[in-house]
């Protein structure tokens, strides 16, 4: 008998479910082997440390929860679909027929050729379909933005004022189309007439797209909007000097990269051209949100400006960002070092649970955009508000601002793995009664689950909205009392050594208005972290 | 045990046997109280169907277990929030193989009570790790001491899938609980 087959049957063995013959085979072979031996004794010990886990008591009040969940089942009425099933069927058919008719409707209205076109792109669009999307377009012939004003939301990157263009009809070879695609951007990057033959071709398009087939700006704005949000994407800002910078950090070279109007003019068109452009557009947006090119991508998450991220590194000319940071002073060592609208934003969103030190720079009023160094000092270590008035006074446009920056300060310090990552929460609700029958804890990261613990813990009247791309909820309930008022509390939540460690606190208010039966519980809201967790109870 | 007990005595006898087999199942006691209230509450509808072929206990057994099993595949489907004991390291945790578990800062066990309080935390956290099957035919073989034929009716298995199971489960368990499986020594 080899070990391997002893192995196998040794979980039999210690249940006692072999033949007579069996078992002595082993018992002999334990005796001489110790490997196997050593394997039974920690299989053995297995089994009973499973059955030694001990048995518990009925939570208090289990049965008369249970009876009156009974009461309540049982005079609930039955349910309409086995009472009344041809009713229900019909209802059912009624109301399928009409979302049919109603989804119809609307797509017809919101993008009547360009919405079915999307379905194909699901997620990752392979080469193939690229390489056609390209040739297509490229077989449409598309000009350039004469008339930008028939088409304010869309801009393109490459747009040039006074520049003109225009590829050619379906029978020219793709070499002149090329040719022609060249000279055209040429033309438009030195700001040039592009020649005549190509104002021709222009002319004839223009002459093709009749009024009457024109997609409006409204319903391509729609299909935008409605794609965005799909992608997550709350706002789609058109690229342009005036307008908001893109999104980079600030010791990063200006670059040209991909954007969501690549390939895409500004320009009236045809339901086919715009399909070929939504096409486009669509494709690029997957693809930019897929590379996770934040540095590019047109997304603004909040009050319609792109945020503007502050690295610690010193930018270079003509980036936006802060000036080097300033040399840390000793008595600050291990102190947050932050920018000052963060310093802003932690107070605007909080007051409590701020480092004991913040090291801001407000602006110098001499230069306005160079900014200062500037150090404060929270009023009470550990848990006091922050002295953040100058800051506040300091704020200008960023104030708007100050949660994504702060939110984007904190990304780049938990790079560092040593420095523990604060998240301050934005809103919190911390009841005495309400809570749930025992004491546990819960991160909810999404909104089925959000609104399921809305359901069974009811904080508030009516579900608070999450943006779970970027917000997720904590929850802390203390053990419930029928004599005591208990508390429990959320002390902070911080990112630390690869795990968010979520720190709470219970207690027992003794004082005589104090509430009871109590059943407390603590919820915040704090940026979303994908970090494994752990509870850790504080004195 | 009578076959047809009253419906008050029937939950009365058999609420502490779901609810202890529930809170193992689910590792916490607000689940395994409505996971156990649920069963009972569907064991009491089928009662009158009842037909005494097995031990009551192992028909309650069985519908606690199909009841969760149901709950675990919609919770999949929904991915199902949870609320976890405080002083369980479990949840997202990342844990290694190594079986040291993670227990809460500043909660030196000392004395036999906290040593013995660690050891089912430890046993408990292993366990909910274990696949939701391999999980209930460890419990209902090791703690309720129910037989592979018992476990094979209430789990809806064939007997050798049991073994097997109970097989692989414990040697999970092994693994994961390293620290307190004192090697070469007869228990």
């Amino acid at each position: 008998m080899n070990d391997r087959h002893i192995k196998t049957l040794i979980s039999d063995y210690i249940d006692d479910a072999l033949s007579a013959g069996e078992r002595r085979r082993i018992d002999a072979h334990v005796e001489k082997c110790q490997e196997c031996r050593e394997e039974l004794d920690a299989l053995q010990n297995v089994s009973k440390l499973v059955a030694s886990l001990p048995s518990k008591e009925l939570p208090d009040g289990f049965m008369t929860r249970l009876r009156s969940r009974r009461r309540r089942e049982e005079s609930a009425p039955a349910s309409p679909w086995l009472v009344f099933p041809r009713k229900s069927l019909a209802l059912g058919l009624t109301g399928f027929i009409a979302c049919f008719l109603m989804f119809r409707e609307i797509r017809y209205r919101l993008a009547p050729t360009v919405l079915s076109d999307a379905n194909m792109i699901s997620g990752a669009m392979d080469r193939k379909i690229s390489e056609e999307f390209d040739y297509s377009a490229r077989q449409q012939g598309y000009d350039t933005p004469a008339d930008q004003g028939r088409w304010s939301g869309l801009s393109g990157p490459q747009a040039a004022p006074g520049a003109g263009g225009a590829v050619r009809g379906l029978e020219e070879p793709e070499e002149r189309v090329n040719k022609k695609t060249l000279e055209m951007l040429q033309a438009a990057e030195a700001g040039r007439p592009v020649s005549k033959e190509i104002q021709k071709d222009i002319a004839s398009a223009k002459t093709k797209a009749s009024p009457a087939s024109r997609v409006t700006n409204e319903r391509l704005r729609s299909y935008l909007d409605a794609q965005s949000r799909a992608m997550g994407i709350k706002k789609i800002m058109p690229p342009s000097n005036s307008g908001p910078v893109t999104v980079r950090r600030a010791d990063e070279p200006q670059e040209k990269g991909p954007s969501m109007w690549d390939g895409v003019e500004d320009k009236p068109m045809t339901r086919d051209e715009a399909r070929q452009a939504m096409r486009r557009m669509t494709k690029n947006l997957y693809e930019i949100r897929q590379q996770g090119d934040w540095k590019r991508s047109p997304t603004v998450p909040i009050d319609g400006r792109t945020p503007q991220l502050i690295a610690k590194t010193e930018p270079k000319s003509g980036a936006i960002g802060l000036d080097s940071p300033p040399p840390v002073p000793k008595e600050a060592v291990g102190a947050r070092s932050i920018d000052y609208a963060g310093a802003n934003a932690a107070k605007k969103l909080r007051g409590k649970k701020q480092p004991d030190t913040i090291l801001v720079r407000k602006p110098s009023a001499a230069t306005g955009a160079v900014l200062a160094p500037t150090r404060i000092v929270a009023r009470n270590p550990g848990s006091g508000p922050v002295v953040a008035t100058q800051a506040v006074a300091a704020a200008g446009n960023f104030s708007k601002h100050a949660s994504d920056i702060l939110r984007s300060t904190q990304s780049a310090q938990s790079a560092r793995k040593d420095v523990p990552r604060i998240l301050d929460w934005t809103r919190e609700w911390n009841r005495a009664t309400g809570g749930m029958p025992q004491a546990g804890g819960a991160v909810i990261k999404n909104a089925v689950d959000w609104a399921d613990m809305h359901q069974r813990v009811p904080f508030a009247q009516a579900l608070p909205p999450l943006d779970f791309d970027a917000e997720m909820a904590v929850a802390v309930y203390g053990e419930p009392s029928m004599e005591q008022s208990r508390r429990a509390s959320i002390v902070s939540v911080t990112e630390e050594n690869g795990r968010l460690m979520i720190r709470y606190r219970t207690g027992t208010d003794t004082s005589p208005e104090a509430v009871k039966p109590s059943a407390p519980f603590h919820i915040v809201i704090v940026p979303k972290s994908d970090l494994p967790f752990s509870f850790v109870q504080v004195p | 045990m009578s076959k047809e007990p009253s419906e008050e005595k029937f939950l009365e006898v058999n609420a502490p046997l779901v609810y202890n087999l529930a809170l193992r199942l689910v590792g916490n006691p607000a689940d395994a109280e409505d996971l156990a209230q649920d069963a009972l509450l569907r064991a009491l509808k089928a009662l009158p169907k009842f037909r005494g072929d097995s031990l009551t206990t192992t028909w309650v057994y069985r519908i606690t277990v199909n009841t969760w099993k149901n709950r675990v595949r919609s919770e999949k489907r929904r991915s199902f929030w949870k609320t976890l004991p405080l002083n369980l390291f479990v949840g997202d945790s990342d844990e290694d193989e190594s079986g040291e578990s993670h227990i809460a800062d500043g909660a030196p066990a000392l004395d036999a009570d906290m040593e013995k309080e660690e050891t089912s935390q430890a046993v408990q956290a292993a366990l909910l790790k274990l696949d939701e099957e391999s999980r209930a035919v460890i419990i209902l073989r090791d703690l309720k001491g129910m037989s592979y034929q018992e476990i094979a009716e209430t789990m809806s298995l064939p007997e050798g899938t049991v073994k097997s199971r109970i097989s692989r489960a414990r040697e999970t368990l092994k693994n994961r609980l390293k620290s307190f499986v004192e090697f070469g020594k007869r228990p």
